[in-house]
Parts: structure tokens; sequence; C-alpha cells
């Protein structure tokens, strides 16, 4: 054979996992570096990446596999980095080489989880000051700790918010935790760990929270019990809370909630889509009925167990075996209200709601409406609940499908189901433009 | 063209599914193909097999027992009649696989690669002789049969063509 022939052939074999050997040119070694980037960019878009080990430890993929999700994966995604790297000084090139580094490292700390999740929303998402986060990677398992700790602004307070608004970025623990799966893929699962409350701040209405907040964890854990789970330094306060989860009843207002005055705020924009507006909501949630302010404010043996006072379901309407429940949040100017927050609260009406279905809650003795009277005469009847997120405008990390992929591949859906939407809404002059 | 020393194996197609699975004893066609080799190195003491022949079908089946990609195609074609060229071979193969929508599978691990290095690699043991198994496929072959070969270092085609037998080794290694 003649010599020349046999240098025109510019390839070699390489082996795979499966013992095949293919030519070296359908493979791209990479390295580690390399290779955690694309493991990320195929998370991001579900596409295979396989991953296969050389002689000397090397690793490489299939070149059909790496084109494949790069066809899939927006060229924006890396822009920021090799910009910022090929403007910058040595010294900051460095720095930012090591802060690049530090994002493949076995865990992530919450600043770097939260540029994680900037680069990939697009979106300026501010970091709550007393939930720590923390991505064990290998694990793949996120820890989400709401802690108990000094203010910065007043050093005299140590709040826990356990005990505060559920609403709030720093109680919200479900809004994170669904947002946070949808938007980072190397989260498969979450655990939530918090501090328990040393001394209630106001007594009563802090017990009351923290009810309400074992209660949102404890169902939290169930609906989706394949990723989330309580650390185990909490889990007996979950368990003691699930025996004393008992003779409970719902709250009713002593008096039908009246017209609001105050024009463009939230409450006269609810009262307007249950009054003026009420055909078009009905007609696009599929209503028989629709009213406003549903009390939840469970007590126990006639004792507040739940928040009471303004705790209530903004919108609520029926149909024959339906329950929907709308959390309604309404901006205008300086009145800004796009939280995380809404999936939170949200989750606790439905389950509220569900357990009434179930009988676990028994309904109030009495209610103030004729809308109320009829929806606790059939509370029994309903088959399923719809949680419906109502907004003129969202809190950017909800602005992915994900988020009500997870919040609907929840285990309720054996029994009495709830199925989340969100839908927004415009409100122009005097029009209300929801989609057909 | 170097000479071979070659086995011929036979099994009936029919007893496999399409899977490649043994129908009664369960076992894959992967394995069969292993104890030819074995009974090639009982039959060739210092021998191990370096090549196997088949046609196209028998291949599939093959690729289909050793849980093969879907786009991975067992076997170069031969191209210079019934018998292996090492510089030829590969080179034309080498040609079509770059404008494939298919990746093609040179080769397999010897049933002899059972050593591995500490990242989980099976050694390649070039004194014993031990090398992946170059698959070919020979359309001309019938369906059941398949042939286990090894050049024939005693030959004196050494002499015309040297380079012939030191093609593969090179390849794997």
């Amino acid at each position: 054979m003649k010599k020349e022939e046999t240098e025109e052939r510019d390839w070699s074999l390489v082996r795979n996992n499966n013992g095949e050997w293919i030519s070296d040119r359908n493979v791209v070694f990479l390295t580690e570096l390399e290779l955690t980037m694309e493991k990320i960019a195929a998370q991001k878009c579900h596409l295979p990446l396989t991953v296969n080990i050389g002689p000397d430890g090397t690793k490489w993929c299939y070149k059909h596999e790496l084109d494949a999700i790069s066809a899939a994966t927006p060229v924006v995604d890396i822009k920021p980095y090799k910009l910022k790297i090929a403007k910058t000084s040595p010294h900051k090139t460095q720095e930012m080489i090591e802060k690049y580094i530090k994002r493949f490292e076995e865990t992530k700390d919450s600043d770097t989880l939260f540029e994680d999740l900037q680069s990939m929303s697009k979106c300026n998402v501010r970091k709550p000051d007393y939930i720590d986060f923390k991505l064990d990677t290998k694990a793949s398992t996120l820890l989400l700790y709401i802690q108990q700790k000094q203010s910065q602004k007043n050093r005299d307070v140590c709040p826990n918010y356990t005990c505060r608004n559920m609403q709030t970025d720093n109680a919200a623990f479900e809004g994170w935790a669904v947002c946070m799966k949808a938007w980072l893929p190397d989260i498969e699962k979450v655990v939530l760990r918090w501090d328990e409350p040393k001394d209630f701040e106001t007594a009563s209405e802090s017990i009351q929270h923290y009810n309400r907040f074992l209660y949102r964890v404890m169902r939290f854990s169930e609906a989706f019990k394949d990723w989330f789970a309580v650390d185990s330094s909490n889990q007996v306060t979950i368990e003691e809370f699930s025996k004393r989860f008992c003779y409970l009843q719902n709250n009713a207002y002593g008096k039908a909630p009246e017209k609001p005055s105050k024009e463009g705020s939230e409450t006269k924009t609810e009262y307007e889509m249950s009054h003026t507006w009420a055909d078009q909501m009905m007609t696009y949630y599929n209503l028989n009925v629709i009213s406003r302010q549903l009390p939840i404010g469970v007590l126990q043996q006639g004792k507040s167990f739940f928040t009471g006072g303004k705790s209530a379901i903004d919108l609520w309407g029926m149909n024959d075996d339906t329950l929907t429940l709308i959390e309604l949040k309404y901006n205008y100017g300086k009145s800004v209200n796009k939280k995380v927050g809404i999936i939170s609260e949200l989750f606790l009406y439905a389950c509220t709601m569900r357990d009434m279905v179930l009988g676990i809650i028994q309904p109030p003795t009495k209610s103030p409406t004729k809308e109320e009277t009829m929806l606790y005469e059939r509370i029994t009847s309903f088959r399923r609940v719809k949680a419906e997120m109502l907004s003129n405008g969202f809190h950017p990390l909800l602005d992915n499908e994900a988020v009500l992929t997870i919040l609907n591949r929840n285990a309720f859906n054996e029994n009495i189901p709830i199925t989340f939407g969100k839908t927004k809404y415009d409100f122009t002059g005097n029009h209300l433009t929801i989609p057909c | 063209m170097a000479k071979e020393l070659s086995e011929t194996f036979h099994f009936l197609p029919s007893d496999y599914d399409v899977n490649g699975i043994h129908r009664t004893s369960g076992q894959t066609f992967r394995s069969f193909i292993a104890k030819c080799e074995f009974s090639f190195h009982e039959w060739h003491s210092t021998e191990y097999a370096w090549m196997l022949y088949a046609n196209s079908r028998t291949m599939s089946l093959l690729a289909k027992s050793n849980g093969a990609s879907e786009n991975f195609i067992y076997g170069m074609d031969l191209t210079k009649g019934k018998h292996f060229h090492p510089v030829e071979d590969p080179f034309v193969n080498g040609e079509m696989d770059k404008h494939s929508k298919f990746i093609t599978v040179y080769g397999i691990d010897s049933a002899f690669m059972t050593e591995c290095d500490t990242n989980g690699f099976p050694v390649i043991d070039e004194e014993t002789g031990i090398y992946p198994l170059t698959l070919l496929v020979d359309n001309t072959m019938r369906d059941g049969t398949v042939r286990l070969a090894v050049p024939d270092d005693d030959s004196d085609s050494e002499k015309v063509e040297p380079v012939i037998i030191d093609v593969p080794h090179f390849e794997y290694v």
C-alpha cells in the first residue's frame, strides 16, 4: 500500500460507553467546564446529551447532539460572559473567570443562584433578605432556608417570616421553590428548612400566621412529594402540626362586603369584575356564579387558628362541579404588586377550600350572602378546584410556562384535583380585556 | 491481498426476535458472537479474532442486540472484494460516513477485552493481540452466517504488502 494513501485518512477511532468504535469526526472532546455548560444547555432545551469517557478520562459527546443543543439554545445566553471577559482588564478578567468557575462548583450560594436566575430570566430578580438558598449541584437539591436573623435596617428587630404575611418575598417559599425549579434546570429537588420562631412577636396573630405557614408546608409536601421535602430538623414540627390539625371550621363575615369607594384600587377592580364585568368573567372562567371576598380565617373550636380579619379570596365562582378561586392583582401607577407570593396565596386558598370539599375543614354555620350560602350548601359536591391568577402584570419569574406545568403536576390529581391557571388582563379606561 | 485465518459460524435468524434476543434462551445475539470469539481462540490458541464478516441483516441484528443507537450503522462496506482492505476500506467508508446522517460503527469491543483501566476504559492488550472486533459487511454472505478472521502473519503476503496488518492496530490504539 502506498504511504500517501494512509496519510489521507485524517480521522481515528474513539470508543463510546457501549463498546462501539466510531470515527472521531462524529464526536467533540470537552473540558469539564464546557461539559457543564453543555449539560445545562441540554437540560434547558430538554435534549439528550450522552457523555462518553475516553481512556485517559477525557470526556466527549456526540457532535449531532451538541449541534441540536446549539441550534435550540439562544445565543444571548452566553453572550454577556464572553463580552465582559473581552472588554475588562486582566485583573478583572481573572476575577470574572474565577466567578465563572465558581458557578460550576459543587454548591451554589444565593448570590450565584440569583445571578443564574437573572441571566436565565433576563430580569433583575431581587434576592429575599431572610431566605438563604443553597444548591447542592451533585444532588441537584436546592435548600431553601427561612432564617430568623437580625434585621439589617433595625438591629433591635429579629424577624421570623414564618410568622408574617405569606405574600412577602421572605415568606413565600412555595413561590420561590416553583419559580427556581422552573427557571434553573439543575434543580431537581427542593428541601425547606426554617428557624422555629423563638418568641412570637405579637403573640396571637403571629401564632396564627405560623399555623398557616405550617399548613402550607404540610400541604405543599403532599402535593409535590416527588420533589419537595421538609428538612429533617423541622420534620417533628410538621408531624406534631398534622396531629393538631383537627376540629376546624372556616369563618364567615358578619355582613356582605361593602362596595368600595376608592377608585383605581384593587378592591374596586375586584368589585367591578364581580359586578360590572360579571358576565365577561363568568364566560371566561365558565362559571354560573361569581362573587368576591370569601373569608379564609379557619377557626379551631371557635378560636382563630389561621389569621382572620382581611384574609379572603378576592374573587370566586362555581359551576356544577368546579369551584374556581381567583387571586386578583392590580398594578396601577406606583401601586405595583408583582410578587412570586401570588403562588403561595393561591396555594393556601386552594388547599383550604379543597379541605372543605373533602370535609376536613367544616364550612361556617351561617353566611352573609346568598352566593356563600349556596357555596357551602354544595361544598362537598365539587369534583375539582381551579386556582387562577389574574393580574395586569406578573412577577417576571412567573413568565415561564414551566411554572404552571410544575404546579399542575401535583399529587392531588387522584382525589379532588387542583388545577392552576394564569391570565393577564388589560384595563384601559373603563374597558376590561381578558383573552378569549 | 493478505491471507486470513478464518472460521465460519452458523445460527438460525428465526431464533432471534427483532431486538436480537434469542427466543428460547433469552441470550443476546452479541452473546452468541462472544461465544464464537471464544471458540475461535480455542481452535487457534495463539490467535484472537480481529474481524467479523456478515451481511447487513446480521449486522443489524448485532446492532439491535448490542443496544445501539438508532442512528448507528454497524460495519464497513467491503470495497476490495471479499476481504478487508485495511487502508482502502476505512478511507472509503470514512468518506461515506462523513456525508451520511448515520454514524458508522467500525468495531465493537472484543469479548476478551475484560480488563479496564482506572477510568473504566477497557484495556487493549497489544502483547497478546486482543483488539476490538472490526465489523465488515459482506452482502454476498448468507443469512445465518458470520465469519471471524484474523490476518495470517505466517503468510508470505507480508513481503508484498507489509502495511496491511499494521493499520488496524494503529487505528484502535
